[in-house]
């Protein structure tokens, strides 16, 4: 591949201080197929062909390319880089059956086949623009809508093979940078505010809450019995607390520890500079913390166009390996990495030189 | 609370009794209650309550048969028509088969959905091509107006006159009723049963007849 693309993750427009990217889900099955767990490998295989059909026609209705494929019979380590980049989910990833894809050129848009369910939308973008991928995506469902015939019942609405998504089919996430509320240790609290609006709390890049960049998401647990703009309107009112009451503590921890936050910031910048080895864990906790003191105005990055998310979904083991194919296999992965973060970490220009 | 007579099992039944103005309060577990119920009082032992009038008709009937649907028994056990999902797999993996699933399990789906997301019924978008899903028809949708809801499908109100499959239904109502130590409930749907089984015989003799 000699052209060079703009994935969704590169694009810098919308960036955000504490809305890293926007993601929207919607769940459908069709009608003649039994779901996922019921599906016999010659449906699977009749399903997978008949919806990869829809390719050629997205790619004519939204002018723009798209590609598709069998994802199981992918190698192991192309499977990885779908799932490292979101494009392909975690069901898709370890189903032997036959299962598709259908992603867009920039890997905005992916339609899965055969995961979890018939068929799930993804639209993804960077920052807080979840206006724009849910239309998108709307646009995409009623698109197969028109070709294919969904599996909807009055009562329950979209039938999905799991109770969690029934209903509307929708999960709507936002991908939240939140360093100060971690440590400060009000993130359990937000996780008992927010369920209230039927919202949930997901560590991104690690277990549970515990998540080494400071990564968490936020979407929908209900699907059922609110409409997608109630899901929509919730989670955006609370996102907004949410981001401001993040940047409220930035600022009040810079102000009560100047010295010891300047420090770490300086610090991190100097071991991702200079160490040869660095663990994923350590890399996206000391990366988390640089991002930090540009958000605080303590260091800047002399090249504008640099984006610590981008890295932190770069330095992803799978995709590191895609990324530099001609890297020599001896070298273990995390010199591989320091090696990645060494050339792309921008010089810093600091406020003030002393 | 701990079952007096196994001293394993949770108790779902208590029971009271009153000798000489003095009261004692009793706790079973369903199977050691169906269990004493069978065997009835002379086989007790040692220091066992008498139990035999107490927990007879409505109780041993339905915990019998609860018990016999919880041991895997495929004649017994509830299973979509249309992918063959069984109740008892749809209950370990939470994960449903087909679309019709959602009529086969109806009764469970709703509690379970209750505990999973509260407001159990769709409120949002529409597909173009909405079929109505009738869960008396597994395997069956009907078209609907391109235009929007109608008012008939699935768990509308009063809509819901089942038929053959409602055996089944009522079955799985039982088993729920149980769980949910409704005793009350089950018995009426213990005896809606036996009506509906009773019919069922009915109807065989008299089209043998002809
Ligand atoms: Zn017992
Ligand atoms: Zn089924």
């Amino acid at each position: 591949m000699k052209k060079k693309i703009t994935k969704w993750y590169m694009e810098r427009n919308d960036h955000d201080d504490v809305i890293v990217s926007s993601r929207v889900r919607l769940a459908r099955n069709l009608t003649g197929y039994n779901f996922g767990r019921m599906l016999s490998d010659a449906d699977a295989q009749k399903l997978v062909d008949k919806v990869r059909t829809f390719r050629k026609e997205i790619e004519g209705r939204e002018n723009k390319p798209y590609y598709s494929c069998d994802v199981n019979k992918l190698t192991p380590a192309e499977k990885e880089v779908l799932l490292e980049s979101h494009a392909i989910s975690p069901d898709l990833y370890s189903k032997e059956q036959a299962t598709g894809l259908i992603l867009s050129e920039d890997e905005s848009v992916s339609i899965m086949i055969n995961g979890r369910d018939h068929i799930r939308i993804a639209a993804i973008t960077v920052g807080g623009n979840m206006k724009k991928i849910a239309t998108l995506a709307n646009r995409v469902d009623d698109m197969i809508d028109s070709r294919f015939e969904y599996a909807y019942g009055e009562k329950y609405g979209y039938l999905t093979s799991s109770l969690a998504d029934v209903g509307t089919g929708l999960k709507a996430s936002y991908l939240l940078f939140l360093p100060a509320i971690t440590i400060s240790g009000k993130l359990a609290a937000i996780e008992t505010e927010i369920a209230r609006f039927g919202l949930m709390l997901k560590g991104v890049y690690g277990d549970g809450v515990k998540s080494p960049g400071y990564l968490h998401r936020v979407c929908n647990r209900k699907t059922i019995g609110l409409s997608e703009s109630d899901i929509f309107e919730s989670l955006e009112l609370v996102v907004g607390q949410i981001t401001d009451l993040e940047k409220k503590l930035r600022r009040e921890w810079y102000e009560r520890n100047r010295a010891e936050v300047e420090d770490k910031v300086f610090r991190s910048y100097g071991v991702l500079k200079y160490a040869r080895t660095l663990e994923l864990k350590d890399a996206m906790t000391l990366l988390a913390q640089i991002e930090l003191g540009r958000f605080l105005g303590i260091i800047e990055p002399a090249d504008l166009s640099f984006d610590i998310h981008r890295l932190m979904l770069e330095i992803q083991p799978a995709m590191l390996l895609c990324t530099n194919p001609g890297v020599d296999r001896e070298l273990s992965i995390d010199s591989i990495r320091a090696a990645y973060i060494r050339k792309k970490l921008p010089k810093i220009i600091t406020e003030k030189e002393d | 609370m701990i079952c007096d007579i196994c001293h394993k099992n949770k108790a779902t039944i208590i029971y009271t009794e009153v000798i000489n103005g003095e009261k004692t309060q009793r706790c079973f577990c369903d199977v050691c209650a169906a269990k004493m119920n069978r065997e009835g009082q002379g086989k007790m032992n040692k220091s066992d309550v008498p139990m035999g009038s107490i927990l007879s008709g409505i109780l041993s009937s339905y915990m019998e048969r609860y018990i016999e649907s919880r041991t895997p028994n495929e004649h017994e056990e509830a299973v979509c028509p249309t992918c063959g999902m069984t109740f008892s797999s749809f209950m370990k993996e939470r994960l449903l088969g087909c679309p019709d699933c959602y009529g086969t399990f109806s009764m469970v789906i709703e509690r379970q959905l209750k505990a999973v997301q509260p407001g159990t019924s769709h409120v949002g978008k529409i597909p173009s091509n909405a079929h109505v899903f009738d869960p008396d028809k597994p395997g069956d949708f009907a078209a609907k107006p391109k235009k929007g809801p109608s008012s008939k499908g699935i768990g509308t109100k009063g809509s819901a006159k089942k038929r053959s499959s409602s055996v089944e239904l009522l079955k799985l109502q039982l088993q729920d009723a149980v769980e949910k130590e409704d005793y009350m409930l089950a018995a009426k749907l213990r005896d809606k049963i036996k009506e509906l089984e009773n019919e069922k015989k009915d109807n065989k003799v008299v089209h043998g007849k002809k």
